[in-house]
């Protein structure tokens, strides 16, 4: 059996720092999986954006559980939104799953999980209407707000028999 | 801050926080079926007693043009008869809600889409099939799965559908057959993948 599950590559902020990108994104795996911690200056989501698109091409659904209280929304945006991040004081915890990021023939979708032990966990479903191969991954504060030294992401690729 | 240098050559990797998440090594491939053409069923056979656990992750479709999804029924060993049951918390972007099924032949893992949702759009989910070969209890399954449609939809149809479910199999069978079929009955689309993981 083919062993898979490989890790591509980290990186680790040693200043505080809006943003991490993932390039030269290798096309021969078959999903990705992105796992982050983070914590920051203002509270709010993350947002992903592929091969630099900023184009009206992404879209959501989210189940998140706060307090009490379960909910649910749908948006659509000019970047990948994830809910939910840390704080100042709490780190936000995410692993994204990006399901045939190298297929040319589908839409790109990511299924992920995310939570801030002091306020909400949530679920999100997204999708990036392109056939284009992800090779470009930025990853990125929703309000502008920096990550703060420590904070970390790692890329997994996953590749299929 | 970009990162340009890619393969760590390190072999076991802490993937949170310095928990130990994963040792890559262990995560192995067994099987994939990407379909060239529409067919009614995805089986995996022959599944090795190998391994601890088993993952399938899959992009689906459904041909059927009733609504913008269609459901994915999962059984075990051919085991067509009313020993399943499953819970799930669903998001459909206006609603949340939760949804059991007892005493039915087959785990609902929802969603795929059809064909009535927008164009190059595949439903996705991630299933954990645990402890598959222990024969002193029955199988438990988890999964978390999806698609978005881009606010788009309508009456009967689904904006998108973020599902988190667990299921269970009344069985003390070790697991060697997983048989995956639409809800509708209808066949899955060209495009559609399914492949299966083994954790050691």
């Amino acid at each position: 059996m083919a062993k898979t599950y490989t890790p591509i590559a980290t990186g680790t902020m040693t200043v505080n720092a809006p943003s991490i990108t993932f390039s030269s994104i290798p096309a021969g795996y078959t999903d990705l999986k992105l796992i982050i911690t983070f914590k920051r200056d203002n509270a709010g989501g993350v947002y992903l954006r592929f091969n630099g698109d900023s184009g009206s091409n992404y879209s959501q659904t989210f189940l998140e559980g706060a307090s009490t209280a379960v909910s649910t929304r749908a948006g659509n945006q000019s970047f990948a939104y994830v809910d939910y991040n840390g704080d100042s004081t709490n780190n936000g915890m995410y692993s994204i799953d990006l399901m045939n990021y190298s297929n040319t023939t589908t839409f790109k979708t990511y299924l992920a999980s995310a939570g801030n032990a002091a306020t909400a966990i949530d679920k999100t479903v997204g999708l990036w209407r392109s056939t284009s191969a992800i090779s470009t991954i930025l990853v990125a504060s929703s309000n502008g707000g920096n990550y703060f030294a420590g904070s970390s992401a790692t890329l997994y690729g996953i590749l299929k028999a | 801050m970009a990162i340009t240098s890619l393969k760590s050559g390190i072999s076991t990797r802490s993937g949170m926080a310095g928990n130990t998440l994963i040792y890559p090594g262990s995560y192995e491939s067994i099987a994939t079926t990407t379909l060239s053409s529409a067919a009614s069923t995805i089986t995996f056979s022959s599944i090795p007693s190998t391994y601890t656990h088993l993952q399938v992750r899959f992009i689906g479709k459904s041909v059927t043009t009733n609504g913008t999804y269609d459901a994915l029924l999962m059984r075990f060993n051919s085991d067509t008869a009313t020993n399943y049951s499953q819970h799930a918390i669903i998001g459909n972007g206006t609603s949340a809600v939760v949804d059991v099924n007892n005493g039915v032949g087959y785990i609902i893992v929802d969603p795929i889409t059809s064909s009535g949702a927008i164009a190059n759009n595949f439903g996705v989910g991630i299933i954990d099939i645990l402890d598959y070969t222990n024969t002193n209890k029955f199988k438990t399954i988890k999964n978390t799965s999806g698609f978005d449609n881009n606010v788009t939809g309508g009456t009967n149809f689904q904006y998108g559908y973020k599902t988190e479910s667990s299921g269970n199999w009344r069985s003390t069978s070790a697991i060697s057959t997983i048989t995956f079929n639409t809800g509708s009955a209808s066949n899955f689309a060209q495009y559609s993948q399914f492949a299966l993981y083994g954790i050691a």
